[in-house]
């Protein structure tokens, strides 16, 4: 090996270790303020690392700020939002990849079209709609309109169209309903996406803040990341507590995330490819 | 055949249904509000609402916060952009050229930020930005490079919320720009090398031109991402100072849920997606321009 590309390597390597501390550091850096005492955590640059690990932090924000109501409704919103999403585009993306009907053509246009359409735009009408039927401050106005995912049936619908169909029209000519098809033959099929889909969505339904802050403004019923700002704005000065509320946000993510790794990765690229 | 047809329209309709009601219903919805003056007498009865036509949009023109938001908004997409691109470019390339059992590790660390709460990241980054006890001037001082007031400052705020963008986003991209580098057959770099080319030629002849369909199209999701900025802003400098960080969602929201003027925040909303159409326009045009090559 010539010394240019020992030096190369060694380069790479240096580079990368600094990039990983550059996205990593912050993260940890707040995570030990969580842990810190006020003084420490106060007392000009806090040190790095807390030298009397406490969890005054977090019981104070689960105590007086009632975190632990925010992160229910954060687990209730996600996991269903989740549930729908998979299963609405689950059926979806199988038909308008492999189930010949008519208007298969305008409903995958439409879908596209969904893709296109950025929902943050959509936040007035929705509001004035969900006021109407008097469903602001509940659940179904987060998971409902989440679950209106174009994103995850263009997914399902990609993934689809790489699998052989052979096995569906055998199945078919032996009789089997499209029901039975769709549950005993596609869904095993497709599994591998399904699940890459429900990660996603779990995880952008957690992070989730415009439209659950518009619709959620009754006391109690706010998502994680709803609260945590609302919070952040009366209690800003105070470093430990908005550090542990920061972490309890998103070291479940973080917790999905390495657990589902290869789901999670696999709906990102196919994202990419799918256009 | 018959039974087919319909099970396969079932198939959809749930999807159809949602996405009719909470997607194309409300973008209807929100064009015809931008063409009212919905507003807060207008929510009390719905005898006070008037169509006045493009007058918002007018309005638009002659506002001088829309452009300040307009301004600021392209200010993050220009600068925000192509610097999450080349960092997840770079950083793509050096993961792929490493020893595979280390690749795993660097990804994991280099994606985690994407899946964190942007309300989180931002509460995280204001204590780091901080003057006072921040980490980053206290790195600064160290470099003897003064302490600048990150927040407070109209022209830093802007760069410190580009900078946080960035470090949230370019993971994402390094996944995917990573995937297509897989794809680029190694018969390619073998000739190449044959025919005596270094790591540069390598590199500028092969791997950029090889990976340009994958930049343009992660430019896109930067883009139509940036564009809709609005939680950064909202929790490090709520739009401040001076304005000078108030994308136009932002803006959308205080109009429409602050000050109660729907129909100014509809006409900043239906503006904000046709520019996002431009994008995806143009986008998809040069694209097909570079296939016909």
């Amino acid at each position: 090996m010539s010394l240019r590309t020992r030096t190369l390597r060694a380069g790479t390597y240096l580079g990368l270790t600094g990039l990983a501390g550059v996205t990593l550091f912050p993260l940890l850096w707040v995570t030990s303020i969580a842990l810190m005492r006020a003084p420490e955590a106060a007392a000009g640059t806090p040190p790095l690392w807390p030298h009397h690990p406490t969890l005054v932090n977090v019981i104070n924000i689960i105590s007086r700020q009632h975190l632990g109501r925010y992160f229910f409704n954060s687990i209730v919103v996600a996991t269903a939002t989740m549930a729908l999403s998979v299963l609405v585009a689950g059926s979806a993306g199988y038909a308008l990849a492999r189930v010949e009907f008519r208007g298969r053509r305008v409903v995958s246009w439409l879908v596209m079209l969904g893709v296109l359409i950025p929902n943050q735009a959509l936040v007035l009408p929705l509001f004035e709609m969900f006021r109407t039927v008097h469903l602001v401050n509940h659940y179904a106005a987060l998971v409902l309109p989440a679950a209106a995912n174009p994103v995850g049936i263009v997914l399902v619908q990609a993934y689809m169209r790489g699998i052989p169909v052979e096995i569906l029209d055998a199945a078919r000519i032996d009789g089997a309903s499209e029901w039975r098809i769709y549950r005993s033959i596609v869904v095993p099929l497709m599994a591998p996406m399904l699940a890459a889909v429900g990660v996603l969505v779990f995880v952008v339904s957690w992070n989730d803040f415009m439209w659950p802050m518009i619709a959620m403004q009754q006391e109690g019923m706010q998502t994680l990341p709803v609260a945590l700002a609302a919070i952040d704005r009366e209690h800003y000065q105070d470093i430990g507590l908005m550090a542990a509320g920061a972490t309890m946000t998103m070291l479940p993510m973080v917790v999905v995330f390495l657990a589902s790794q290869r789901y999670y990765l696999r709906s990102v690229i196919a994202g990419s490819l799918t256009d | 055949m018959k039974r087919k047809r319909s099970t396969g329209a079932l198939f959809v309709l749930p999807a159809l249904v949602l996405l009719a009601v909470f997607v194309f219903i409300p973008l209807i919805g929100v064009l015809g509000l931008s063409l009212t003056d919905f507003g807060v007498y207008s929510l009390a009865d719905s005898a006070n609402l008037h169509v006045i036509g493009a007058a918002n949009y007018w309005h638009l023109l002659r506002d001088r916060e829309a452009w300040q938001a307009l301004e600021t908004t392209l200010v993050v997409v220009v600068v925000g952009v192509p610097a999450t691109l080349f960092l997840s470019l770079v950083s793509a390339l050096m993961i792929e050229s490493i020893a595979e059992r280390w690749r795993g590790m660097f990804r994991t660390a280099l994606f985690v930020p994407v899946v964190c709460s942007t309300v989180a990241i931002a509460i995280s980054w204001r204590y780091l930005l901080n003057t006072r006890f921040g980490l980053v001037n206290h790195l600064l001082a160290l470099l003897g490079l003064g302490a600048p007031d990150w927040l407070g400052s109209p022209h830093l705020a802007i760069l410190a919320i580009t900078i946080v963008v960035v470090w949230k986003g370019f993971g994402y991209g390094m996944i995917i720009v990573s995937a297509a580098r897989k794809e680029i057959p190694d018969e390619l770099y073998d000739a190449a090398r044959i025919e005596g080319a270094g790591v540069h030629q390598r590199l500028l002849r092969i791997t950029v031109p090889m990976l340009a369909p994958t930049l343009g199209l992660l430019a896109l999701l930067d883009v139509s991402g940036y564009w809709q900025l609005f939680a950064e802003p909202y929790v490090l400098t709520q739009g401040g100072p001076l304005g000078s960080t108030t994308s136009l969602l932002l803006l959308m929201y205080e109009r429409g849920f602050r000050w109660w003027r729907w129909g100014a925040a509809s006409a900043i909303a239906v503006a904000l997606t046709a520019v996002m159409w431009l994008f995806a326009w143009v986008q998809r045009h040069t694209r097909a321009g570079w296939r016909g090559e």
